[in-house]
């Protein structure tokens, strides 16, 4: 319509194109069995590809569909508790992937349930049930024993959270809290005791200061005594576990209405904001602290377990304790789970129900526990208590889950929507742009329309 | 005498005038070329980052200072690319993306040729109103559907399936308007002498006005293949299933999943895989390529 | 604008006479058009078309997609994103935003670009393969690429910045530059689209045109304002239109590199429609963004449209 004109002029150009290339056509009958190799070749390549993508399955097996969120080092030690599992049941192949992608791993799973194709088993946080609850098998408590998970052997808060009117909407494999990891090498150069990591404010900062150094004596800071990370895991929840700490919650009892913008969710936030503004203990700008750690420009952060298996990679001289103690109440650090969901309509297919259940039954058992104490805390009691209380990566984690140092997020059916609404607000704060209780009243005026829909 | 030597100063100083033109013009065109240069550096060099790191072992991948050459280059990521059993590999999204493109292309070529032929070389009511429907279509952005297009798919059972991802692009109505152009300016001689021949509208269609057209169909093939390779928002809506997924969703899972165990290398190998095809059709292709935009077109 | 048809020739006049004869064959063949146009009709209609009219009413339901029955609730999700959506105007603000300086940028740069590469100089073709290399480059394939240069801690970016003594930047975890850089990135990925477009109304340019300015004594400048520029009104008016739409839809190139972050910066309309619908499945609210946006797109295309075939005589 608009812009005939260039194309009329184009097109008249290409006639003669066309009749000189009618005048060739003895020329191309020529070049046509090269072009049906290529075909073949083509079509070859396409077939490889597809058969490269190993959806060539054993016969015979009941596959078992597995997406997870998680997606850092975690990875390969998840890989391998699968693997073993596959190499021990022989009628079944669970097939594990990973949709490690934020906001969207949620938004993908509920897809796939809406077009009838879910995996039979994914995994989701602490906060996330009521997203879920009328899309999942249930089971009563002796169902479950019945299938090999007897309650009393696991820590009883964990399974609190997938409990719903007496009934359990999924098993519960692991807690996720937030730690605290220190580098032991700075600890000892800056004469601190690795044995005796910070426990509150006071110690932290104190700390802190002897830890950010200016290593090459050029005027600028390349090692920091802390960092916070530019990522939705974990810096809204570092925040949050500091309210905590100081009494307060996200939201209120009834899930109505947010309580967060006080007195406490402030000072927690300048808090945050001052480790860099005034302790200057922090770099000013929000950083990937997992790189920062390994490339030993910071000597403490604030994380969950998962890290662990990659720092250990890496050959880190490294620590792990209880989050400290920022607020004035009591200690508490935000704690995520590792929860199995099964999609609604599973138990029709008795073949593949069994298949699941007991894989999810091997999985919380001491059969995955001896692969979830390697990256998360395992919620089965005899493994948390035992092996992983003596491993000293994992004890900062287990001594601070058993001592009712953790807590467990508020769940709501829009608290990934609430916790995205809150970190974007948090950003805006630590880029400068607004202060504490703007950021704040914004986010709880954001948060309260989320509610009211 | 007199005049002839005002005739020569006058010539002496019009040649330095052409002389000091001349190096002038050699001056800007040297400046031109430096900016030029600078242009396809400012272009090119993150296309050679890319490369290079994709070919750098992931545990040397963060070195200062940055290697252009990578000291012992492996091709361990695009195994691990191809291979990753994280989420499907890249290998089974490739088979993906080149099934869907292929089918799109040879499906937008068929249906869009019959819908353009009728519409140059016909005469029949509602003519102008199909077209002016059709020229409607070129200024509908394709996302505000989306969401429909979503609940009509899952509504028939059809979401995470390829048809899902090739109809919706299949009746373009850029496609329609590009081969009507072609076809308009193809002379009727030929065709009115078959049609005199007794040769049904479909044949004349297929093996007088197709052949002739050729320029127009590739240019439309090669445009459809592109668009369906890159096409990014659709497929990351209605591919559920991660071996369903096409090239540009699964990277999109890449980066989250490589990117935090800081695998950059394994990622600019999926990246590179990613462009491969694209590209060597692009550089086969690149005069048809250049026309089908040069003609209409569109692309953000 | 009338399209000329293919222009006369005694052997087409012969059969439109051997067709106006009568002939048989012909009087029985008039569904054939129809059944020409069927495929295409069914699949624009039902697909492209009729999903707008859907899309439309979607936004005027409670569209629970766990829930059978949809009941229709008049204005309510569109009050609901002007009242009570937390980030909607954000969204409209951060969208306006990007249009104001994406598409004068990209105008302005790809008809210089245009004008650049239309010079004879050596290694032409090789500078133009440069410059279309990354237009085909899959817009994830570029975000990974980007988030990579621009990492604030590993990324290449910084150190050369360090090497000039100058301080290491956030990049993309600025809110206050996030947006430009979405835009620098986005002229990288498809700036050639506008330049190719350019280039072609640039050859389309008669010669003549230019000798004669060249001739009334026209300097570059004179000849650029005067020849150049109202030559290439089709090709100015076909580029704004498509970058205004273009830009409405971009998604893929935000999304890719900031995920509508930080603090929200670059959360584009369709980043909002994406996160309403498929991240949080408010179909509802989603749909009534789809609808704003179709109605902005039309209105401004037609502006557009309108305003160049006043200025220019069509």
């Amino acid at each position: 319509m608009y812009n005939t004109e260039i194309k009329t002029i184009r097109t008249s150009a290409n006639i003669s194109n066309i009749r000189q290339a009618t005048s060739k056509q003895g020329k191309v009958t020529m070049k046509k069995r090269g072009k049906m190799t290529m075909k073949k070749i083509g079509l070859l390549a396409l077939s490889a590809m597809f058969l490269m993508s190993g959806t060539a399955f054993a016969a015979g097996k009941e596959v078992v569909n597995y997406w997870s969120r998680h997606g850092s080092s975690d990875v390969a030690i998840m890989q391998k508790m699968v693997g073993e599992f596959n190499a021990s049941h022989p009628g079944i192949d669970v097939k594990l992937q990973f949709l490690t992608w934020g906001g969207a791993y949620y938004g993908k799973v509920r897809s796939s349930i809406l077009a009838g194709n879910p995996p039979q088993i994914f995994d989701v946080a602490a906060y996330a049930p009521p997203m879920f609850r009328n899309n999942v098998e249930s089971f009563s408590a002796e169902e479950l024993a019945k299938l090999g998970i007897n309650l009393s052997n696991f820590v009883p808060s964990a399974w609190k959270a997938v409990e719903y009117k007496g009934r359990y909407y999924g098993t519960v494999n692991a807690i996720l809290p937030l730690g605290l990891y220190y580098n032991t090498d700075m600890f000892k150069k800056a004469g601190l005791d690795p044995s005796k990591p910070p426990r509150n404010l006071k110690e932290f900062l104190e700390y802190a200061k002897k830890l950010t150094v200016d290593t090459n004596g050029d005027g600028k800071i390349d090692q920091w005594g802390f960092m916070l990370r530019n990522n939705f895991v974990p810096t809204p929840w570092i925040w949050e576990s500091i309210l905590v700490q100081s009494g307060g919650s996200i939201l209120n009892k009834d899930l109505t209405k947010a309580t967060f913008n006080t007195k406490a969710g402030i000072d927690a936030l300048n808090l945050m904001l001052n480790f860099s503004r005034k302790y200057k203990i922090a770099p000013s700008t929000l950083a990937d602290t997992t790189t920062a750690f390994v490339a030993k420009k910071v000597a403490m952060v604030i994380s969950g377990p998962w890290d662990i298996a990659g720092y250990k990679g890496k050959k880190m001289a490294f620590g792990t304790a209880p989050m400290p103690q920022f607020g004035t109440q009591k200690p508490a650090a935000w704690s995520s789970l590792d929860i199995y969901f099964f999609p609604k309509g599973l138990r029709k297919d008795a073949k593949k129900w069994k298949a699941t259940m007991t894989f999810a039954a091997w999985a919380a058992g001491p059969g995955g526990g001896k692969y979830y104490a390697q990256m998360f805390l395992p919620s089965l009691l005899s493994v948390l208590n035992g092996p992983v209380m003596k491993d000293p990566y994992m004890s900062g984690f287990a001594r601070e889950a058993t001592s009712g140092g953790i807590y467990f997020p508020q769940a709501h059916k829009a608290m990934q929507e609430i916790y995205a609404a809150i970190w974007s607000n948090l950003q805006g704060a630590f880029a400068g742009k607004m202060t504490a209780e703007e950021a704040l009243s914004l986010a709880e005026e954001q948060t309260n329309r989320i509610l009211a829909r | 005498m007199k005049l002839n030597n005002s005739l020569r100063a006058e010539m002496a100083t019009s040649e330095r005038r052409t002389r000091s033109a001349i190096r002038w013009r050699h001056i800007q065109r040297l400046i031109l070329w430096l900016v030029l240069t600078l242009i396809s550096v400012f272009f090119l060099l993150p296309v050679l980052w890319m490369i290079t790191t994709s070919f750098t072992p992931n545990n040397v991948v963060l070195h200062y200072p940055p290697r252009w050459i990578p000291a012992s280059p492996t091709l361990q990521n695009y195994t691990e690319a191809i291979t990753t059993t994280r989420t499907a590999g890249l290998g089974r999204a490739l088979a993906n993306s080149t099934l869907v493109a292929v089918a799109t292309v040879i499906l937008t070529l068929l249906v869009d040729s019959m819908a353009a032929y009728p519409l140059a070389r016909m005469n029949f009511k509602g003519k102008k109103g199909i077209f002016i429907l059709v020229l409607v279509g070129l200024m509908v952005p394709a996302e505000v559907t989306f969401v429909s297009l979503f609940l009509m798919f899952n509504a028939v059972g059809w979401l995470n399936s390829y048809e899902s991802l090739i109809l919706p692009v299949a009746a373009s109505p850029f496609g329609v308007f590009l081969l009507r152009q072609f076809f308009m300016a193809i002379p009727r001689d030929l065709e009115d002498a078959a049609r005199i021949d007794g040769c049904s509208r479909m044949r004349i269609l297929f093996t007088i006005i197709l052949p002739l057209a050729k320029p127009g169909l590739s240019a439309l093939a090669i445009f459809t293949f592109l668009l369906s390779w890159n096409n990014f928002l659709w497929p990351l809506i209605v591919m559920t299933d991660p071996n369903m997924m096409t090239v540009p969703v699964i990277l999109a899972y890449y980066v989250a999943s490589f990117a935090q165990s800081l695998d950059w290398g394994t990622l600019m190998a999926a990246a590179v895989g990613a462009t491969i095809l694209p590209v060597i059709v692009f550089l086969i292709f690149q005069k048809q390529f250049v026309r089908s935009i040069a003609t209409t077109g569109l692309k953000g | 604008m009338t399209i000329p048809d293919s222009g006369e020739n005694p052997r087409m006049a012969l059969a439109a006479a051997a067709r106006k004869g009568g002939m048989a064959w012909f009087a029985g063949k008039k569904a054939s058009p129809y059944l020409f146009l069927l495929p295409f009709m069914i699949i624009y209609v039902v697909l492209i078309l009729y999903p707008i009219f859907q899309g439309l009413y979607v936004s005027l339901t409670d569209w629970d997609m766990m829930n059978p029955v949809k009941p229709f609730v008049g204005l309510k999700n569109f009050e609901y994103l002007f009242f009570g959506d937390p980030l909607f105007w954000n969204s409209v603000k951060v969208t306006l935003q990007y249009i104001f300086t994406n598409v004068p940028i990209k105008v302005v740069l790809g008809l210089a670009l245009a004008l650049i590469f239309n010079q004879k100089l050596p290694g032409m073709a090789f500078h133009r393969g440069a410059l279309f290399l990354p237009f085909v480059i899959n817009i994830a394939a570029v975000g990974i690429l980007f988030q990579w240069i621009l990492d604030p801690e590993v990324g290449l970016l910084n150190y050369y910045l360090s090497m000039l003594g100058l301080p290491p930047q956030k990049w993309l975890v600025d809110p206050t530059w996030t947006m430009d850089l979405v835009v620098l990135v986005t002229i990288w990925w498809s700036i050639a689209f506008n330049v190719i477009v350019f280039l072609a109304g640039l050859q389309d340019i008669p010669e003549e045109l230019y000798e004669a300015a060249r001739i009334d004594g026209a300097n570059a400048w004179h000849r650029f304002w005067n020849v150049t520029l109202p030559c290439l009104r089709g090709s100015m008016m076909f580029v704004v239109v498509m970058q205004i739409i273009g830009s409405f839809q971009a998604f893929g190139n935000i999304y890719m590199l900031t995920g509508g972050g930080p603090n929200n910066a670059t959360n584009v309309l369709m980043v909002h429609l994406y996160k309403t619908g498929f991240f949080y499945f408010q179909m509802g609210p989603a749909a009534a963004i789809g609808v704003i946006i179709f109605i902005i797109v039309m209105a401004l295309t037609i502006a557009v449209l309108a305003m160049f075939r006043k200025q220019v005589e069509y």
